[in-house]
């Protein structure tokens, strides 16, 4: 029951600053600062007891009992919500310390320390859910809180904008999530993880009715699911709101929009992987979309000049990984990516951070070059971090991209071009992330001498966390080495996967199979979903439904332990050296072109003028939304301004009914005389009517 | 033996003269008095069924319409008489201020 | 004997009640009145209500209508040229068909059953002053006290009202 302390104490320093914001004189850190880390403290102990193999997973209350309809709040910590925890806690409670530096002397510095903690309670009740309805209510409240966050300097139209766009973006994907959890209910009969895992293989040949085709409803679930991550996670299709949501403070960029929130779609999958696993459209559709953003946000992220944007076009890209990952069944590789990148990027958004408040608010990489000599602090961690997000040995993110990578290239035809798009997007990660790096410390100096006489190294409060995350950026990596050692990531989620995990042959591993998590924790209630394990090993192909991934990925799973381990060993060092070289390359290429001023870039870019704007433009889908989504929408809702509201209503409705009032008081007023004796006759009119008409009738 | 209904009747006469009074009349004291008519009319209803159905009750009931007779003439009057000292004049008709 | 008594006493109530209405004199008005009162005591006697009928006229004639009388004299108001109001032919037709018509449907009706608890002999036994007496303070207590109050409200509230000063400015403004 300790844990259900985990969301409650951010939950509380909400409700105490929220409450008194009024009094708090922009003191509210010494509220919420503690409670985060007190959150993070327990986060810690969880894990801890996760690991020596003690996962919870208990009903609180019951929420809103309707007929049979009845969602409880319950918690559920196995090893996927435990590594949520360790990273939404350690980046929140980094960023509040953070902000207690960078936000200093704010306008709104309470509300915005009561608005990291609302969000830091509703990632946490996210991530802790046991069942779908409570992940629905994290899932909204992480979208309000980001909401209101980004749009923290309401003042300013840039910020309202992009957090309308945000808003609304994440409604449209929100609404296929909505869809998909109806599905499930309706489908399954409820909406608690455990029940709907273990019967949802059931079935798997069910089909609907959807506009006169026949069509699966696992898949239909899963791709309804599946929309809703695109929109959480920023990608394809409902990825443009990511970018300009760095309108909001930079903490928030790299809390909400980097570490926790926009990494709940590929948590949900995660969670969700029983019913992924059963449909191969579905499964393939997340891959793709991945793969497909991962290299698109690349691209854009070439051509960027605003710190920020930069980062943020990555962090889109590397969901994209993400994505990619858990669409070909690597779900391991693919969390275990996004718990590296938590920390690697929140590192570089803060450094980025740092590095904006150090020169007088200026975002643009252009304007800037030569700042190592103001911030050595900031320079070497965000050095370190750069390091991380292009994939060098031995930062974190060479030890997960590699992972998903490996994964890539073992799964089919399929997987192999999805490897190489991730070493084209590695590439890419490699040279832009070094761009920015070399276009803000080396370079040519560009900053205005009024900048440049304010440039100065952040205060502690900053630095501290930029360092901590650093140190977390070259040692979290080592978690997923697969070189000595045990791989400990796939050791500790690897149970809750039930994936194939590559070093072992495909056949022992089916006999090995342990039950997944939800079932586990629910053995301890007599409902195990596996409670025979006989079939296990005459046919566990058919026996259990997890066993099912998608076709493609079981035959090259297959096909790898036909070649032994020793075989896929050597491939897996010699696919790691190749993308070692491809982002080694990368940075080589930013070095040569950034690291003095020089021409090569401006005249590639003259030379490819179409591809160069494009890049720059976003790929001008804003404009293609605007021009099919926006506009349309505000001409009709122009049209119903004009004629709905303005005829209809204002003319017809309100004005009149208030003609039609003045006129019938015009004349009833004649009736008012004032005099008593006139209403009495009245009166006795009344009684006359009445007496009469009792009389006749 | 007088029946019951003379009362009645009786009771249902006077209380309509009294209503005339009330719509006819000018003067605010003769309209007060036609309500004291109309309290007497009830008054007599009270005791006539008290009587008849043998039940002292009505007549209890007499005694508290009494009493708010009292009440009533007392702020009865002194509302007449502060009106008259605003406005010199105890005319009904004059006395229209509750209109547009 | 009793029935000449009762037409007696109701033809003088009914003409007295006519008087008090359609008189131009409030003087004559409120002796008209004052007449009925005496009357509509011998009907209290006719039905047994001795204490009501004492009642009546010590709070009716000697208090009530004595008050008017003091408020008339103390206005002194002007008789009107025109007494009555503009509607009346419309409110005696109209009333005057509504008492008709009571009177028609109140011709014969049995209204309710003989309780027997309180028959003449009974009251008579113990005397109509103390039966009601014990009525009023026993079962009737918390009605009584609250009848006292609103004479009270009534006896602040006509000296507030009446009192110059205290709300003759306020009406001014």
């Amino acid at each position: 029951m300790l844990y259900v302390l985990i969301p409650l104490l951010p939950l509380f320093s909400f409700i105490m600053v929220g409450l008194f914001q009024k009094w708090m004189r922009n003191q509210a850190h010494l509220i919420c600062v503690p409670m985060v880390f007190a959150s993070f403290g327990l986060s810690v102990y969880a894990f801890m007891q996760v690991a020596g193999g003690n996962p919870v997973n208990f009903d609180l209350y019951e929420w809103i009992p309707v007929g049979d309809f009845r969602p409880t709040f319950g918690i559920m910590i196995d090893q996927l919500t435990a590594s949520m925890l360790l990273l939404v806690t350690l980046v929140s409670s980094l960023v509040h310390l953070y902000t207690v530096g960078y936000m200093h002397g704010d306008g709104g510095y309470d509300r915005f320390f009561a608005y990291i903690s609302l969000f830091t309670f509703s990632m946490l009740a996210l991530v802790m859910s046991n069942n779908f309805l409570q992940l629905f209510f994290g899932w909204e409240m992480v979208g309000l809180c980001s909401y209101l966050l980004i749009v923290h300097w309401y003042e300013r139209k840039a910020s309202t904008n992009a957090s309308f766009k945000a808003f609304i973006q994440n409604r449209v994907g929100d609404l296929g999530f909505a869809l998909g959890i109806f599905l499930v209910w309706d489908t399954v009969g409820s909406l608690d993880y455990g029940t709907v895992f273990a019967a949802i293989g059931d079935h798997r040949n069910d089909t609907m009715n959807l506009l006169g085709t026949q069509v699966n409803v696992v898949t239909m679930i899963a791709l309804l699911l599946f929309v809703g991550a695109v929109g959480k996670s920023a990608q394809f299709l409902l990825h443009s709101w990511l970018p300009d949501a760095m309108e909001g403070p930079t903490p928030i960029s790299a809390l909400i929009h980097a570490a926790t929130m926009v990494t709940a779609g590929i948590f949900m999958v995660s969670r969700c992987h029983p019913i992924f696993n059963l449909s191969e459209t579905a499964m393939m559709v997340v891959a793709l979309t991945g793969a497909f953003t991962a290299l698109f946000g690349a691209t854009i992220a070439l051509t960027q000049n605003d710190i920020k944007k930069v980062v943020a076009y990555s962090t889109m890209s590397q969901l994209g990984y993400m994505v990619m990952a858990c669409g070909i069944g690597a779900y391991v590789a693919g969390m275990f990516h996004l718990l590296t990148h938590g920390v690697f990027k929140a590192l570089l958004f803060l450094a980025a951070g740092s590095v904006i408040h150090a020169l007088s608010a200026e975002q643009d990489i252009r304007k800037m070059g030569q700042a190592k000599k103001y911030m050595p602090t900031t320079y070497w961690t965000m050095l370190w971090g750069s390091l991380a997000l292009a994939g060098i040995f031995p930062f974190a993110g060479f030890f997960s991209k590699d992972e998903i990578l490996w994964e890539a290239w073992n799964a089919g035809v399929m997987g192999k071009g999805l490897w190489l798009i991730g070493v084209i997007v590695a590439f890419m990660t490699a040279f832009y992330t070094f761009r920015v790096f070399f276009m803000v410390f080396y370079g040519k100096d560009n900053m205005t001498d009024e900048m440049r006489s304010h440039a100065h190294e952040s205060p502690r409060v900053i630095t501290i966390p930029l360092v901590v995350l650093a140190v977390g950026a070259l040692f979290v990596g080592w978690l997923g080495n697969p070189m000595f050692g045990p791989n400990l990531s796939h050791n500790f989620l690897g149970p809750v996967f039930n994936t194939p995990v590559s070093h072992v042959p495909v056949t022992e591993h089916a006999q090995l199979q342990m039950p997944n998590l939800v079932g586990e924790a629910f053995a301890e209630e007599g409902h195990d979903p596996h409670a025979a394990p006989a079939p296990h090993g005459e046919d566990p192909q058919a026996a259990d439904p997890h066993a099912m991934a998608p076709a493609a990925h079981g035959a090259a799973a297959a096909g790898g332990a036909e070649h032994g381990g020793g075989h896929n060993k050597t491939m897996e060092f010699l696919l790691m050296a190749f993308s070692l070289a491809v982002a080694g390359s990368g940075i080589f290429m930013a070095y040569a072109w950034y690291y003095r001023p020089n021409e090569a870039p401006a005249k590639l870019a003259a030379s490819y003028n179409g591809l160069y704007q494009g890049s720059l433009n976003k790929w001008y889908w804003d404009e293609l939304y605007d021009a099919v989504f926006v506009r349309p929408t505000v001409k009709f809702a122009h049209g119903l301004w004009r004629v709905a509201d303005e005829i209809v209503i204002d003319k017809v409705l309100v004005d009149g009914v208030a003609i039609t009032t003045r006129i019938g008081g015009e004349i009833l007023k004649f009736f008012q005389t004032g005099r008593v004796q006139h209403y009495a006759m009245v009166m006795s009119l009344g009684i006359f009517v009445i007496l009469g008409g009792f009389f006749l009738f | 033996m007088i029946p019951l209904s003379s009362y009645v009747i009786l009771s249902a006469v006077l209380f309509f003269i009294g209503v005339v009074g009330v719509l006819m009349r000018r003067s605010i004291i003769v309209v007060l008095l036609s309500i004291e008519l109309m309290l007497n009319a009830v008054n007599i209803n009270f005791v006539a069924f008290s009587h008849y159905l043998e039940s002292i009750t009505g007549q209890v009931f007499v005694f508290f319409t009494l009493t708010v007779a009292a009440a009533e003439v007392a702020v009865g009057l002194a509302l007449l008489i502060a009106i008259y000292r605003n406005r010199q004049t105890v005319n009904v008709e004059e006395l229209d201020m509750m209109k547009w | 004997m009793i029935e000449a008594l009762f037409i007696y006493l109701a033809t003088v109530c009914v003409i007295c009640a006519v008087l008090t209405v359609s008189l131009r004199q409030p003087v004559y008005n409120v002796l008209a009145l004052l007449t009925m009162f005496f009357h509509v005591a011998g009907l209290y006697v006719l039905l047994n209500a001795e204490f009501l009928a004492v009642v009546q006229i010590i709070v009716y004639a000697g208090a009530i209508l004595v008050l008017y009388l003091f408020v008339l004299m103390l206005l002194n108001v002007r008789t009107q040229s025109r007494h009555l109001h503009r509607q009346w032919p419309f409110a005696v037709l109209i009333l005057g068909s509504v008492t008709a018509m009571l009177v028609g449907a109140l011709q014969d009706g049995t209204w309710g059953v003989a309780s027997g608890e309180y028959t003449a002999a009974a009251i008579q036994e113990i005397g109509n002053t103390q039966a009601i007496g014990l009525r009023l303070y026993t079962d009737y207590l918390l009605p009584f006290e609250v009848a006292s109050l609103v004479l009270l409200v009534a006896m602040i509230g006509a000296i507030v009202l009446t009192k110059k000063g205290l709300i003759d400015d306020h009406i001014k403004e």
